[in-house]
């Protein structure tokens, strides 16, 4: 069981990152293909915080949200009324920056040794207890954001979001600045996605540039297409069958032998490419389909006019 | 009072409207001409969705030339494109609730009435937009801009598609949705003899400039043959 503690761990935060990806992607159509940037973002900065400058971990982490989503304010300023394609390249580009960034500044972040060790915010006096604890902190959060994402789809709010993507140049003549909307909830997701990651700053303990490399990214994007991006109960499935298959399953129960474990990320990269191609080729809505609310059409009754 | 002073504008570098002038009070206002003679492209303008290159407009005598489209729509401004006027992804529920966003007057008085106007769409009402046929989208699309509560409601085209049957329906409701409501309505469309028989002026385009302003019931067909000539 304790052995499971870490990769559950793990699993609650690309959950959470799933529903904050569902939001920016399956709601407001944001293709942000940089997810690691603004969770490592978040994760280096409350390390640094509560490492170098010794604050405490929830100031720190307060600190690294804000700063997190100011700096994704001042980069959906500048991409966001760009098309998806320029996006995507935009905050690729800018995970890439934070990853390099992690490696150059040494001095602050450790370089390619790594920081550490970043405690877990409290302390139930026995290790176990404590991790423990902290992972249903982690689900409570990921079975809120969840939570939330669903509501926010039913809000005039969330209607307005998702009209945006739907038709752009009419939403902007219906009365709201949908600009200005669509980098506030970029920033505030992306912030969010900045406490994720330093909420997984606490559960990686050390850290190390590879942790912002590419792969979260896609972990979460694949996570979301598997489910399907217009559920945001697709995020909770597709960690399931990717992390919790992978990261959980294979990695505790089965038995690998030796000379192949080392190739077992790139095992797990190529079925995950490999599922997603067929997902997309056989169910482009997810694996669960199309979650919005349509009828066949003519299926009403007493339309014909 | 809706007022365009010589207004020029286009896409980039292209001029397409030229020194166009014209108000419009509480009126069912025709604007007619040829295709690509430039109705849609005054619709964007004046929507705000194209900038002035030139000229000014002033909605009962203040300038909203420079305004975003946000800004004009929460100050009466209600516009239903030729194309894409209905958020597809969106049931019918939720694009007429997304026009009752700004409006003082409460949103179930509103939508009572657009679904009087249109009581077929009550069978659509949680089907997505992107499923109605063309008429019902056109009725979602017109309805949402209702839900606006409009001094000054942009329609353009908005029987595009539409057999003759809806067409007369349609015009019906808008002549009906203006004299109630005292509003301004900007009506562009392509068949030009139903539209004068509602509207009350009419602008004749041609080639993006003004060839006529008229009483609607003065436009003949003489007139009509030789603006709509290229
Ligand atoms: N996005 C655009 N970029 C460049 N030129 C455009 C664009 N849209 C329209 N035009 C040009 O502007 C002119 C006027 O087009 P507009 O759509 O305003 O005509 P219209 O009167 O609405 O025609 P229709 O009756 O076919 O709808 C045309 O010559 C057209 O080619
Ligand atoms: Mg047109």
């Amino acid at each position: 069981m304790d052995a499971l503690i870490f990769p559950l761990s793990t699993l609650a935060i690309i959950v959470c990152l799933g529903a904050l990806l569902h939001l920016q992607f399956g709601q407001a159509g944001i293709v942000n293909f940089g997810v690691v940037g603004f969770s490592g973002l978040g994760m280096y900065l409350t390390a640094i915080l509560v490492i170098e400058a010794e604050q405490p971990f929830g100031l720190a982490l307060v600190i690294a949200t804000v700063v997190t989503g100011l700096v994704a304010a001042a980069l959906g300023w500048l991409i966001l009324d760009l098309d998806n394609e320029a996006v995507l390249v935009a905050t690729l580009a800018f995970a890439t920056i934070v990853w390099h960034l992690s490696t150059t500044e040494d001095q602050l972040t450790g370089g390619v040794v790594g920081l550490g060790t970043v405690p877990l915010p409290f302390d139930l006096g026995d290790y176990r207890a404590t991790t423990l604890a902290y992972l249903g902190v982690l689900v409570a959060i990921a079975a809120a954001l969840v939570l939330y994402a669903r509501q926010v789809s039913r809000v005039p709010y969330g209607r307005l979001i998702r009209s945006i993507q739907d038709n752009e140049p009419l939403a902007r003549s219906l009365g709201k600045p949908t600009f200005r909307h669509k980098v506030v909830f970029f920033a505030v997701t992306c912030a969010l996605m900045g406490t994720i990651g330093g909420l997984d700053a606490a559960v990686q303990q050390f850290l190390v540039p590879r942790l912002l490399l590419a792969d979260t990214t896609f972990v979460v994007w694949i996570a979301l297409i598997l489910g399907g991006r217009t559920r945001v109960l697709g995020a909770f499935f597709g960690a399931l069958l990717t992390v919790g298959l992978f990261d959980i399953v294979v990695e505790q129960y089965v038995e690998v032998p030796r000379e192949y474990s080392l190739l077992l990320p790139d095992l797990q990269l190529m079925a995950f490419g490999m599922v997603l191609m067929l997902v997309i080729l056989f169910r482009p809505a997810g694996l669960l389909g199309d979650g919005r609310k349509r009828r066949a059409p003519g299926a009403a009754k007493g339309a014909s006019a | 009072m809706f007022e365009c002073d010589a207004i020029s504008s286009g896409y980039g570098e292209v001029t397409v409207l030229h020194d166009v002038s014209f108000t419009v009070g509480a009126e069912v206002f025709a604007v007619l001409g040829a295709n690509g003679a430039g109705k849609s492209t005054l619709m964007k303008t004046i929507a705000r969705l194209l900038p002035l290159s030139g000229g000014s407009m002033r909605l009962d005598g203040t300038d909203v030339g420079a305004w975003a489209p946000h800004r004009f729509a929460a100050a009466g401004m209600a516009y239903v494109p030729q194309e894409a006027n209905v958020f597809p992804d969106l049931t019918v529920a939720e694009n007429l609730a997304i026009g009752g966003m700004i409006g003082k007057r409460p949103r179930a008085e509103r939508l009572a009435e657009v679904m009087d106007l249109f009581p077929q769409l009550s069978a659509r009402y949680d089907q997505s937009a992107g499923t109605l046929s063309g008429g019902e989208a056109q009725m979602v699309a017109v309805g949402r801009a209702l839900m606006q509560d409009p001094q000054l409601l942009l329609l353009d085209e908005p029987t595009a598609g539409l057999s003759p049957k809806y067409v007369d329906e349609l015009f019906s409701t808008i002549k009906k949705i203006q004299t109630e409501r005292g509003i301004g309505v900007l009506l562009a469309e392509q068949n030009a003899g139903k539209t004068l028989a509602i509207a009350d002026r009419a602008l004749i385009l041609n080639l993006g400039r003004v060839f006529l302003v008229e009483e609607a019931s003065r436009v003949d067909d003489t007139t009509l043959k030789q603006g709509y000539r290229l």
